[in-house]
């Protein structure tokens, strides 16, 4: 029994799987920062909305793809990109300074501004809510 | 008395070729050493590859676990995300440093890092830099495939096997036709064009 424990217990804390928690401290963290209700309907629409950036028309879906649970590509080097969706890619949103990393980044290039920690959320709750 | 003979002649022999083995071995040590601090290696030279040379290992795990440089598993994480870890080699100290204090205009992608990893970032880059002197693997743009040294290696490729090349597109992608670049090897008898086939000129 106690090995039984033991063994899951290694388990739990070898595998870095992303839990309702995680997303959860991030949304909270949002909401500290000013963020009001968030609105899976708003991140979607931000998802999917293009923006012209130095000529190029640019969205998140030009290198996560439309569908969140499936795998991306690079527009740029085709590099291959996992699914951003928590339930295609258990990884996703596990460690908080590398989705923060990703949102300076990904928003600059795609909105050519940082998002908004009311934006940020809704995008999240949208894409924890996406099934495989 | 003949049986002692014997044994002292098996012993003797022993410790010769012992002799001789740590020789040789300390022979390779001296020559890693040499290619490590030679000015103008060629990577596609070195049968190893940059990872081996600098890491001692192509196994991030490996070189860590030797207590090394822990700036190369944040070279090769943070920079890995997007494309292979470029050798640090393949470019001269002035060109990494411009290319690090301008990420958010990398090459048209953002990739801005907090102030401590790109300074982490920027010294492993600097400290394996490529030593050539004139200029030969310097680039205004701080691209690898704008320096003369890289023209010069790719002279004979012509552009259909790469940027009008689907499976390739661009000399950036470096692992594309190198099969090896993955481990850090660049070596030209491992070169498989897309579509195309191994390379040998």
């Amino acid at each position: 029994m106690k090995t039984n424990s033991l063994i899951a217990m290694s388990l739990m804390t070898s595998l870095s799987i992303a839990s309702a928690s995680d997303i959860d401290s991030l949304l909270a963290g949002y909401r500290t920062d000013g963020a009001a209700g968030f609105s899976a309907e708003r991140g979607k629409l931000l998802w999917t909305r293009p923006h012209i950036i130095d000529g190029e028309q640019r969205a998140c879906s030009s290198c996560h793809t439309a569908d969140p649970v499936a795998r991306g590509k690079h527009v740029k080097t085709g590099k291959p990109i996992e699914p951003i969706a928590l339930s295609a890619n258990p990884e996703r949103f596990t460690d908080m300074a590398k989705t923060e990393k990703w949102f300076r980044r990904n928003c600059k290039w795609t909105l050519g501004r940082e998002c908004s920690p009311q934006e940020k959320g809704d995008v999240l709750t949208w894409l924890a809510a996406q099934q495989e | 008395m003949k049986n002692t003979l014997l044994i002292l002649i098996s012993l003797m022999l022993g410790l010769t070729a012992s002799i001789a083995l740590l020789a040789g071995h300390d022979e390779r040590e001296e020559d890693e050493h040499h290619e490590y601090h030679e000015s103008d290696h060629d990577d596609d030279d070195d049968r190893r590859g940059w990872l081996r040379r600098i890491a001692g290992s192509t196994g991030i795990d490996q070189y860590r676990g030797r207590g090394q440089d822990p700036a190369f598993h944040t070279y090769s994480n943070e920079c890995g995300d997007c494309h292979i870890a470029y050798p640090p080699g393949m470019l001269a100290k002035e060109s990494w440093r411009g290319l690090m204090a301008n990420l958010e205009d990398h090459f048209g992608d953002n990739a801005e890092l907090g102030a401590e990893t790109a300074g982490e970032i920027g010294r492993f880059l600097e400290q394996h830099a490529a030593r050539t002197t004139g200029g030969v693997r310097t680039s205004q743009s701080a691209s690898i495939t704008d320096t003369r040294w890289f023209r010069a290696q790719h002279h004979e490729i012509p552009a259909r096997m790469v940027k009008n090349n689907p499976g390739v597109k661009s000399f950036s992608r470096c692992e594309a036709c190198h099969t090896y670049a993955a481990e850090g090897r660049f070596n030209e008898h491992d070169v498989r064009i897309p579509g195309y086939g191994y390379w040998d000129d």
